[in-house]
């Protein structure tokens, strides 16, 4: 208006896009203070299609490139970003974590056992147990989740167990001057059984699992049973030629193997300091672990549950810090709740039910750009009427400039009155456009020219025949504008833009999309439950990842207990074969439970949650927890009355190998980025520690008590008196 | 036969004596609020995701005439609204904009909303001159501890027909002197907000809520409203202050 009343040419364009920009408003979504503005990006592939969500790097690397060029910065977040970065950061930590955890175990076992083959001995069948893992894995699920591939990490620490076990039994033996095959031999006699019940109960914990609902947990018990399983197949099976191989080339390098075997004290003094210990203090052991254990059981009830998805990924994402500006900057969060339908009919109705929900900020749905039928019928007569009054318009008559300026300062005065509501209705986005166009400070005092004055000053600066010539110009356009808006035949689908049609209808064109937004970041506090509630109000058909992690974190509880309670059952009556004695096998289930109540104290009082990954760890530990007190069962067992200071010193040993092995394993994850991974770490870590100190420590001391000053028989039924032994 | 109708008639009877329990644990918390001619200083603080808004100091007037409410809404600070007024006699709602000087009527649903931008809508604030007793059906649920203080808790369901923006509360009032401590709203089948009742002092032949809490679990924001001045049959609230002329005189 005022390039045309100070003479200069206005292009036809230039006025079509200022009425456009009237009638429509900005097309670009802005922060409170509009220093930020919000694309929606639609990617050609879904959260499903896990190898394409590299190609988001591509799309951040792009938007990036584009910002810098215009002086700009971007960020891109959203489920499928945070999916993404999940899967580089895991997959970086992972890759470090495996490396690390088979290195520290090699030097150890290099260390402990003072032999330079160790890395070829127990490395050769563990790669090869982990090959045949993978191998499997790849014919039965065909894939690895981040969960499976965590547990290929920690089977460098369960795998070596075995491995352990067999070379600190030989060791022992040729230590006490037997030959080669006799000390092998005699290593697998008193060791196998241990082993092989070992490696069953674990196994049978983990394919316990297999029973989830939860198909990441179901893949895990088949994986890490299979493991288990390979491991051992590989351990028993390899050590003894590869041994072999290193006995024939000390001979033949002219080395006496049995000398050098002399030399290695695997009895080592800690341990052996610990048998005698136990032997003497048998009373106070159980006692104050014991009264450990209950102190700590009583703080069981406190442990949590994370249902944060978000507290699980890595510190520090910006996909997810973006989240948060989300909702500081637009109200609005990253994820939505999608509802699908059938009938496009019941479109309206929906998203009208689901838009005065509280917790909701928005919902869009085609019901936008296509009214129904009763809507339609509804606006039809104020649309004809509407029509009528433009058709019936008078020609363009003369600007009567007093009372424009009149107007325009009732809807100066209007928009200061709104603009005070939106103030004390905290409403920021709006309260600041309105400041903006009435030239108000927060304070709402005038600082400075409004659109409004400018338009009094030229309405009363120019002549009324410029007034008129530039009506004459405009009117037409915005007339024909309005004539289109008032449209009277019926909105179908074929008549919507693509960016509609597109966004709410599905490719064939049968079932059609509500999208929910949220009023909060659904992954802080108790939002995401009143959320899914209020939605379960209005429809039963919700669905998107929202409502997705609180089943998937109701299954892993679910799952957990159910997979808890098989694992025990199928343990049970594991041992029960083995031992044959159901007191025993009853004594062998109480430093188990122990750990476990033992963990959940521990988990309380430093404030660690459960998540759905370190959730595994409770049958993980219901299998390997339960191999200590077995080994030490099976080597009492064979020692007799009286010895338990030796059954420690020489299991104990390599029970004490096992658990350090095995807590290098899991406690690589420690170092890990993803929060997840690191809080599966330290829960692993305690709980191999706990299963060690109740099973090596307060199991030995309960024998001593039951076996030897209660007189119970723990000999397998049939094998006559325990008093003969 | 007639064990059973003894027992239905001891089972009806102990509902009974229930509801009439929770009707008179109610009645007895509400009279605090059933007071007239109410004068209130107070200040509306608003912390949203974690961010205080501008303090509102507000004064307001309340008479009951009958059946109706009447109240006015002063604002003294911050600035840009001070002097901006809002009238409220039965259902009807008016506003007076400082800022222009003119006065609006509101739609009647505009009760349901916030009022003043806080996690309060009209309603809540008007909830208490009415008493809960005669709005809500009542049952008593049990007893619950609450920061030390033994408490009734008491479901309360709107009466049919009624138009309470709630589909449920459920009440905690206090067993040794029936003050309300917390009220947990219900809306769309989710635990939406929370009211708390703090700083309890004497007014009158009761004690009076200084410090009341509004959380609004949906929204990620809570706020306070803290009296700093209250009294009861004040010479201070006139039958002038609830008119529109009234309205339209203030400066």
């Amino acid at each position: 208006m005022e390039e045309h009343l100070s003479g200069e040419a206005v292009e036809t364009q230039t006025l079509e896009d200022a009425l456009d920009l009237y009638f429509f408003g900005d097309s670009y979504i802005l922060s409170n203070d509009s220093r930020m503005g919000l694309l929606f990006l639609r990617p050609n592939f879904t959260m499903n299609e896990f190898f394409r969500l590299v190609e988001i790097e591509k799309i951040e690397e792009r938007a990036a490139e584009i910002a810098r060029v215009n002086g700009l910065s971007a960020g891109l977040t959203g489920m499928m970003v945070v999916g993404k970065d999940e899967m580089v950061t895991s997959e970086q930590g992972l890759g470090l974590s495996m490396m690390v955890a088979f290195i520290l175990i090699i030097l150890l076992l290099i260390l402990v056992f003072r032999m330079k083959a160790v890395p070829l001995i127990v490395g050769l069948p563990l790669l090869l147990g982990i090959f045949w893992a993978m191998g499997l894995t790849g014919i039965v699920i065909h894939r690895l989740n981040i969960v499976t591939a965590m547990y290929m990490v920690a089977l460098v620490g369960l795998g070596v167990d075995f491995g352990i076990h067999i070379l600190a039994a030989y060791i022992q033996f040729r230590d006490e001057g037997m030959d080669f095959q006799p000390a092998l031999v005699e290593a697998y006699r008193i060791s196998g059984s241990g082993i092989i019940t070992g490696a069953l109960t674990t196994a049978a914990a983990f394919f316990a699992l297999s029973f989830s609902k939860t198909e990441m947990i179901s893949e895990l018990g088949i994986v890490a049973g299979m493991g288990i399983i390979c491991e051992m197949t590989a351990m028993l099976m390899m050590i003894p030629p590869l041994l072999s191989y290193r006995h024939e080339r000390l001979i033949r390098k002219g080395k006496d193997d049995m000398n050098h075997a002399r030399k290695i004290h695997i009895s080592s003094t800690l341990t052996g300091g610990l048998g005698n210990f136990v032997k003497e203090q048998y009373r106070w052991i159980i006692i104050i672990l014991l009264a450990i254990g209950i102190l700590l059981i009583t703080q069981t009830g406190k442990v949590q549950i994370e249902d944060n998805l978000m507290n699980m990924e890595a510190k520090g994402l910006e996909s997810i810090e973006l989240q948060d500006t989300l909702v500081e900057e637009f109200g609005m969060a990253a994820d939505s709740l999608f509802v699908i339908l059938d009938n496009p009919g019941e479109v309206s109705d929906l998203v009208d039910q689901l838009d005065d929900l509280d917790s909701v900020k928005s919902v869009d749905g085609i019901s936008w750009f296509l009214p129904n039928r009763s809507e339609y019928q509804e606006r039809l007569p104020l649309i004809e009427n509407f029509q009528d009054q433009l058709n019936n318009l008078p020609p363009s008559e003369e600007v009567d400039a007093d009372f424009l300026i009149e107007e325009i300062f009732r809807l100066e005065m209007n928009l200061i009155e709104l603009g005070d509501m939106a103030y004390l209705s905290q409403l920021n986005r709006l309260s600041f456009e309105l400041n903006e166009l009435t030239g108000l400070d927060k304070d709402g005092i005038k600082t400075g020219e409004s659109i409004f004055d400018r338009l009094t000053d030229t309405l009363s600066s120019y002549p009324a025949e410029e007034l008129n010539s530039f009506q004459n110009l405009l009117r037409p356009l915005m007339l024909e504008r309005l004539m289109d808006m008032a449209n009277t035949e019926p909105i179908s689908e074929d008549m919507l833009p693509e960016l509609a049609t597109e966004s709410y209808i599905s490719r064939d064109g049968s079932s059609y999309l509500i999208s929910i937004n949220p009023r909060q970041n659904p992954w802080i506090g108790d939002f995401r439950k009143i959320l899914n509630s209020q939605v379960a109000t209005v429809t039963d058909r919700g669905t998107g990842m929202i409502l997705a992690a609180d089943q998937m974190n109701d299954m892993a509880r679910t799952d957990g207990l159910f997979s808890s309670i098989l694992a025990v059952i199928v343990v049970f009556f594991l041992l029960l074969w083995d031992f044959r004695n159901l007191k025993l096998v009853l004594l062998t289930f109480v430093p188990l439970l122990l750990s476990l109540t033992s963990l959940f104290g521990i988990m309380a009082l430093f404030d660690i949650k459960f998540d759905f990954v370190n959730i595994i760890t409770i049958p993980l530990l219901i299998g390997i927890g339960i191999d200590d007190a077995v080994h030490i069962n099976h080597r009492y067992l064979k020692e007799g009355k009286g010895k338990i200071d030796r059954v420690i010193s020489a299991t104990g040993t390599a029970v004490l190998l096992t658990t350090i092995t095995t807590m290098i394993g899991f406690g690589s994850f420690i170092p890990s980025i993803m929060r997840a991974m690191r809080s599966t770490g330290i829960v692993l870590v305690i709980a191999m520690f706990l299963a060690f100190i109740y099973s090596v420590v307060l199991h030995p001391a309960t024998l001593i008590i039951v076996r030897e000053k209660l007189g119970w028989s723990i000999e397998s039924w049939g094998t006559g008196s325990d008093e003969k032994k | 036969m007639k064990k059973i109708l003894i027992i239905t008639i001891l089972f009806s009877l102990y509902l009974a004596l229930s509801a009439q329990s929770a009707a008179d644990i109610v009645d007895r918390a509400d009279q605090i609020f059933l007071q007239n001619k109410l004068y209130q200083k107070s200040t509306m603080t608003i912390v949203r995701r974690g961010k205080k808004q501008a303090v509102q100091l507000l004064e307001s007037y309340f008479q009951k005439e009958g059946a109706r409410n009447k109240s006015l809404t002063l604002f003294l600070e911050p600035r840009r609204v001070k002097g901006t007024a809002y009238l409220s006699i039965g259902d009807d709602l008016w506003v007076r904009f400082a800022s222009t000087g003119r006065i609006r009527k509101m739609s009647s649903s505009a009760k349901k909303n916030s009022a003043g931008g806080s996690d309060f809508s009209y309603s809540d604030m008007g909830e208490g001159n009415d008493g809960y007793a005669a709005k809500y059906m009542l049952s008593l649920e049990g007893e619950e501890k609450l920061d030390g203080l033994n408490c009734y808790r008491i479901l309360m369901k709107p009466r049919p027909g009624s138009s309470d923006i709630y589909e449920k509360a459920v009440a905690f009032i206090s067993k040794s002197d029936y003050s309300y401590r917390k009220i947990e709203l219900y809306e769309d089948g989710a635990h939406i907000k929370t009211m708390t009742f703090d700083d309890y002092r004497p007014l009158g032949d009761g004690l009076y809520p200084y410090l009341m809490k509004m959380e609004s679990h949906a929204r990620n924001s809570y706020s306070l409203i803290e009296t700093l001045e209250m009294e009861v049959d004040s010479s201070r609230v006139q039958d002038r202050f609830f008119s529109k002329s009234y309205l339209e005189a203030i400066r």
